[in-house]
């Protein structure tokens, strides 16, 4: 075991070591090489990049819900690749919890119910989960929505429940996907402060986002491009610039 | 390196695996139980009452057919027994002989008659194989001739058919001992004669031969073709005839006695050729039943497998449908932690709930329309024991025979698949 985690992986929450993801297909996408970086317990980060980038693809192979194709992945110093589907399934339920641009909610099931999901696999005590599925809903301001499904209620209210379910079972980690991306700019700040809230209580926040400005509120940023990955947003700046010039070019001539 | 060298050698490669994952990670999640996915599964099937109901219906049907086809064959077994003839069931009749050579005689009945078991016994026999003869009221005027046929009897036969008078008497065994001239008339033959009443000894005559009516027939339980007929005494039926027909004698026996009876009744009848008289014995009741009930039975079985092959079919059909529909919710089950085991467990669960629920529906069904058939046959309904049990779960068998397919299918989508939507 001390033998598989290195002295610095043990360290870090999340390693990831020269990690790529190729799509197999007519023709194969490598939509991520060489990925290698570290992410600490409590830290928030922001993964952006412009479309087809290949953020979510990192985000997958981060929450385990796609495996990538190079390279090692640590997760508490255990490596992912070496674990069969199942163990996978645990180390995932234990460690990740998600939203994604969709709420994903499951459409037969009530508010609480769907945020209940978690905790049962967790065999809790029916008392013990609704207490928490309570307290999630409470957090996320949608107490007065438990017993709604998923059809009666807003985009907004659906996201902030699918908020609630990625954090009732207190995971170590909240991966978000563009988690914002279907709000209005003020529902969105809701959701960001809940997302903030939870990091501030010790879960690492990983959000994917192409906002700068979303990604400025974190204290440490990515940029993802053509698949490759780097510090900081200086990279996704100097594309973003060029689209500001080819914007400019195009108004140009549209006037004259 | 390491990893490679992991994954290419397989026995080395389940011992590292298992100590990969630390122990507190392991047993933190997947603690959902058989209950709490029974749960879920009872939840999932109750919100879709739409599409549970149509997946319900093949198994509906199925356990419909089983239960009406069940009660139908035991209320069919029960009536077979209860209305079975008890008259039938206690008459043999004997034949043999030659019409030159009659070996059936009034002295063999006096011995069958005898034996233990046999409650009474008779000759019997037509006349000229039924060939009617002119019969008339008048001795030498065919104005209101009638075509009628002969049936010769003995005293006895006549108790031993059942035969009633409603006018007049029977003759009895001094006819035949002192030649009385006398006949009874079928009340049909009677009709034809328009002769209602024996009252004043009306007489008949054939082929120059004046007979004395003395009664007139109105039933006969064991032979109704005597009630179109001229039935006569053996006597004057010899002369009639010439007595070269071929004889029968019928003998009523108790409850149980016939098949005995039909083995002994040829030595009493004729002790030096008892093997030229041939027993004509009914099938005894277990027989019949027995009989009914395979033929039955047989044709029953096969629709109840059919039946449940359709009940079967429809869960599958439809719960794949829906596997393909559900991909990304089954996906996003599997981000939140569900193993392929509780996948394919929770399909299972849920075409077992189905199954269940068209067993119920299936056996509320059947017994009413099995008690509306059994009464339109005015068959006393009998529910065989434990149908009511074993048609539920044959419905929760139905299930999870048809939801194998669906979970294998299920537990092969990935995570992924809930993003793919
Ligand atoms: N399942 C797949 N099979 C093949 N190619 C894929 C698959 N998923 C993604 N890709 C490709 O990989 C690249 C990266 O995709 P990805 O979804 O990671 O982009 P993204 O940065 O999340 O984009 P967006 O901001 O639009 O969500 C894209 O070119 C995409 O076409
Ligand atoms: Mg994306």
């Amino acid at each position: 075991m001390s033998a598989l985690a290195g002295p610095e992986t043990k360290r870090s929450l999340l390693s990831l070591d020269r990690i790529g993801r190729t799509y197999g297909g007519q023709p194969a996408v490598r939509a991520l090489s060489t990925a290698s970086f570290t992410v600490d317990a409590a830290e928030a980060l922001a993964i952006i990049g412009r479309s087809g980038s290949g953020k979510s693809t990192l985000l997958n192979v981060l929450g385990l819900l796609d495996t990538a194709t190079e390279g090692e992945y640590r997760v508490a110093g255990v490596q992912v690749a070496d674990l069969p589907d199942h163990d996978r399934t645990l180390l995932r339920a234990a460690f990740f919890g998600f939203v994604f641009q969709q709420s994903f909610l499951v459409a037969s099931r009530t508010a609480r119910e769907n945020v209940e999901m978690p905790l049962r696999l967790r065999g809790m005590q029916r008392r013990e989960r609704e207490q928490r599925a309570t307290e999630a809903l409470v957090s996320v301001g949608l107490e007065g929505r438990a017993g709604f499904l998923p059809r009666a209620m807003s985009g907004g209210e659906c996201q902030r429940v699918a908020i609630a379910r990625a954090i009732a079972h207190r995971p170590r980690v909240l991966l978000c996907d563009e988690p914002t991306g279907n709000l209005d700019e003020h529902t969105a700040r809701d959701v960001l402060r809940l997302l903030f809230r939870a990091n501030k209580q010790g879960m690492t926040l990983i959000m994917v986002t192409h906002d700068l400005a979303i990604a400025r509120a974190f204290p440490r940023t990515m940029s993802v491009r053509d698949g490759r990955v780097s510090e900081g947003a200086d990279s996704f700046l100097a594309a973003e610039s060029l689209v500001t010039d080819l914007a400019g070019s195009l108004a140009a001539a549209s006037t004259r | 390196m390491t990893a490679s060298r992991i994954r290419t050698g397989w026995p080395s490669c389940r011992v590292r695996r298992r100590g990969l994952l630390p122990e507190a990670i392991r047993t933190e999640t997947s603690k959902l139980g058989i209950l709490a996915t029974a749960h879920e599964a009872l939840i999932g099937v109750s919100r879709q009452l739409g599409r549970t109901t149509i997946c319900a219906l093949g198994t509906t049907i199925a356990v419909t057919a089983f239960v009406v086809t069940n009660g139908l064959s035991a209320s069919a077994n029960n009536s077979v027994l209860s209305t079975f003839n008890a008259l039938n069931a206690t008459t043999v009749e004997f034949q043999g002989g030659t019409s030159h050579h009659p070996l059936l005689t009034q002295a063999g009945v006096a011995r069958l008659s005898k034996l233990h078991g046999v409650v009474s016994a008779g000759l019997i026999w037509d006349l000229d194989q039924q060939q009617p003869y002119d019969v008339s009221r008048q001795p030498h005027d065919s104005s209101n001739d009638a075509e009628l046929s002969f049936t010769a009897a003995s005293a006895s036969a006549l108790t031993t058919i059942g035969a009633t008078t409603s006018s007049g008497r029977m003759y009895d065994s001094g006819a035949d001992l002192h030649h009385q001239m006398v006949a009874l008339l079928g009340y049909q033959a009677a009709q034809a004669l328009g002769i209602t009443s024996v009252r004043g000894a009306p007489a008949i005559f054939v082929d120059g031969v004046a007979l004395t009516v003395i009664g007139i027939i109105d039933s006969a339980q064991q032979d109704t073709e005597v009630l179109a007929n001229v039935v006569v005494p053996p006597y004057v039926a010899s002369i009639i005839s010439g007595g070269t027909d071929e004889r029968t004698v019928i003998a009523r026996t108790r409850a149980g006695a016939a098949q005995l009876i039909g083995n002994q009744g040829p030595y009493a009848l004729d002790p030096y050729q008892p093997t030229a008289i041939q027993a004509a014995v009914p099938p005894s009741p277990t027989t019949l039943r027995a009989q009914v009930a395979t033929s039955l039975s047989d044709l029953l079985h096969l629709l109840e497998l059919a039946g449940i092959a359709v009940g079967i079919l429809s869960i599958a059909a439809i719960t794949i449908l829906s596997i393909n529909q559900r991909r990304s919710e089954i996906g996003l089950l599997r981000a939140l932690g569900y193993r392929r085991l509780d996948i394919a467990r929770l399909i299972s669960l849920e075409a077992m709930v189905i199954g269940l629920l068209g067993g119920i529906l299936g056996t509320s069904i059947g017994m009413l329309l099995f008690v509306a058939a059994a009464d339109s046959q005015q068959w006393t309904p009998v529910i065989p024991a434990g149908i009511i049990v074993i048609a539920p779960v044959l419905g929760i068998a139905t299930g999870a025979v048809a939801g194998t397919y669906p979970a294998f299918l299920a537990m092969r989508i990935t995570p992924m698949a809930a993003l793919r939507s």
